[in-house]
């Protein structure tokens, strides 16, 4: 009787520690370097990541019939005469110039996938994450699709991540300026080796050049291979600051990434 | 059958996130609806139950997003836990409290997340988490009060008529 009665009074409390103990096993380093989704997972990606593709999808719906509301609010602005035909005109150029930068990215894409000296499947990226202290994306390819973990993730511009985490139809990839990423990088000028550290921000940061390195704002960075991970040769960003300190070994370097991820739709894995 | 309502609302409100809520970003900072969603649950029914449903929606967080696993678990249930305990607490108050109460409940949310990610992952940059902390406090604010001005003023006038109700009885 004195049992119920403690838990009865001491819920909150009790309740409260649960999710501390519970907070604190998941927080374990083992469970944080997990390569695949857990069974008990599963469930959870797929319903989320299934609502995703359909909200990406509905999504440029409705902005197919904004734009096109957009465009018959101009035209009755700018000709009621002409009302009619416009309307028609301007809507079907809008459909044909979305047609058009679709087929660009595709074909700027495939142009890339096709003098890509590795073997590339195309994915779509179908969410971004939720919160705002990391910097992941999720595609729309799996290990039904061939993907595994660490797999590299690029656009035509450069390097955008890897692949962390995988499920049937969905993976999760850590982009190159999270604070987790950490790519083995070289100065295409200079050849100084370094490694490559997302900031959390848009931005990257060069670590462990020496401070006698000549390098200058406007370098390009380049993967150099010896993470394993990141093929040799694939572009980063290019350098827009060099800080040095006075009494420090190495010299502090801000890259900028030369893939533009706010604007990332499509982008390629690499497979083999 | 509520609870499963719930359920349902917060695991589409997840995808949302992810996908709708990029497009509104301020200086790439958000505002975290599954946050205001946790915050409503807290003012309309217990600390307790805000506590297990933020302690839910945050490990589906967790388990999509590529960051801590557990981070999210946490700091969602202490956001329950505040809402429940802090929000029902000032409803009677003026609207200027009340949103100081949001913006200071967010900013201990976004403090405990950096301070789990510091204690069990790589940190987080000084610059980033405070610009990630005011940001998302005022924005979050902003919204939770936009959005649940109508709840607000409903539980308001459920409070209102019960201390009435409860005066006509102690008269009589």
């Amino acid at each position: 009787m004195s049992k119920p009665r403690f838990f009865y009074t001491h819920k909150k409390g009790i309740l409260l520690i649960v999710i501390i103990l519970i907070a604190i096993i998941l927080m374990s380093p083992n469970l944080q370097r997990r390569p695949r989704y857990y069974l008990i997972e599963r469930p959870i990606v797929f319903i989320i990541s299934t609502v995703q593709s359909g909200i990406t999808s509905a999504k440029e719906g409705v902005s197919r019939i904004w734009n096109g509301y957009i465009n018959l609010v101009r035209v009755q602005e700018e000709n009621k005469r002409l009302k009619k035909e416009i309307e028609t005109l301007k809507t079907e150029n809008n459909n044909y110039k979305e047609m058009v930068y679709s087929f660009e990215r595709m074909q700027a894409l495939l142009g890339f996938k096709e003098t890509a000296p590795f073997k590339t499947i195309s994915a779509r990226i179908i969410g971004k994450d939720t919160s705002n202290l990391f910097k992941t994306f999720t595609i729309n390819r799996g290990e039904k699709d061939g993907i595994k973990k660490d797999m590299v993730v690029i656009a035509p511009e450069g390097i955008v991540g890897r692949v962390i985490r995988t499920s049937g139809r969905s993976s999760l990839v850590l982009l190159s300026i999270d604070r987790n990423s950490e790519i083995a990088a070289i100065i295409q000028r200079t050849r100084d080796e370094g490694i490559i550290e997302g900031k959390g921000s848009s931005l990257t940061h060069l670590k462990y050049i020496p401070i006698l390195s000549d390098i200058k704002e406007g370098d390009a960075v380049i993967a150099s291979g010896l993470d394993g991970i990141y093929p040799k040769g694939l572009n980063i960003g290019k350098v827009i600051s060099v800080k040095r300190g006075d009494a420090a070994l190495f010299l502090e370097i801000d890259v900028m990434p030369d893939t533009d991820f706010a604007r990332l739709e499509d982008v390629l894995v690499i497979t083999n | 059958m509520k609870n499963a309502l719930l359920i349902t609302i917060g695991l589409l409100i997840i995808p949302l996130q992810s996908n709708l809520v990029n497009n509104i970003a301020l200086w790439g900072v958000k505002p975290d609806i599954i946050f205001i969603f946790v915050y409503a649950i807290g003012l309309t029914y217990n600390e307790e139950k805000a506590m297990l449903m933020g302690a839910g929606f945050g490990l589906a967080v967790d388990i999509f997003s590529g960051g801590l696993l557990g981070l999210n678990l946490l700091s969602k249930a202490a956001t329950g836990f505040a809402a429940g305990a802090l929000g029902k607490r000032i409803l009677n108050m003026r609207l200027r409290l009340q949103i100081l109460v949001i913006f200071f409940v967010t900013i201990l949310e976004v403090i405990l997340q950096i301070i789990l990610l510091s204690l069990f992952s790589k940190g987080i940059m000084f610059f980033v988490g405070m610009k990630i902390i005011f940001l998302q406090a005022l924005y979050n604010s902003l919204f939770t009060f936009v959005l649940l001005w109508p709840l607000i003023k409903r539980l308001k006038r459920e409070r209102e008529w019960l201390l009435s109700a409860k005066e006509s009885i102690l008269i009589r």
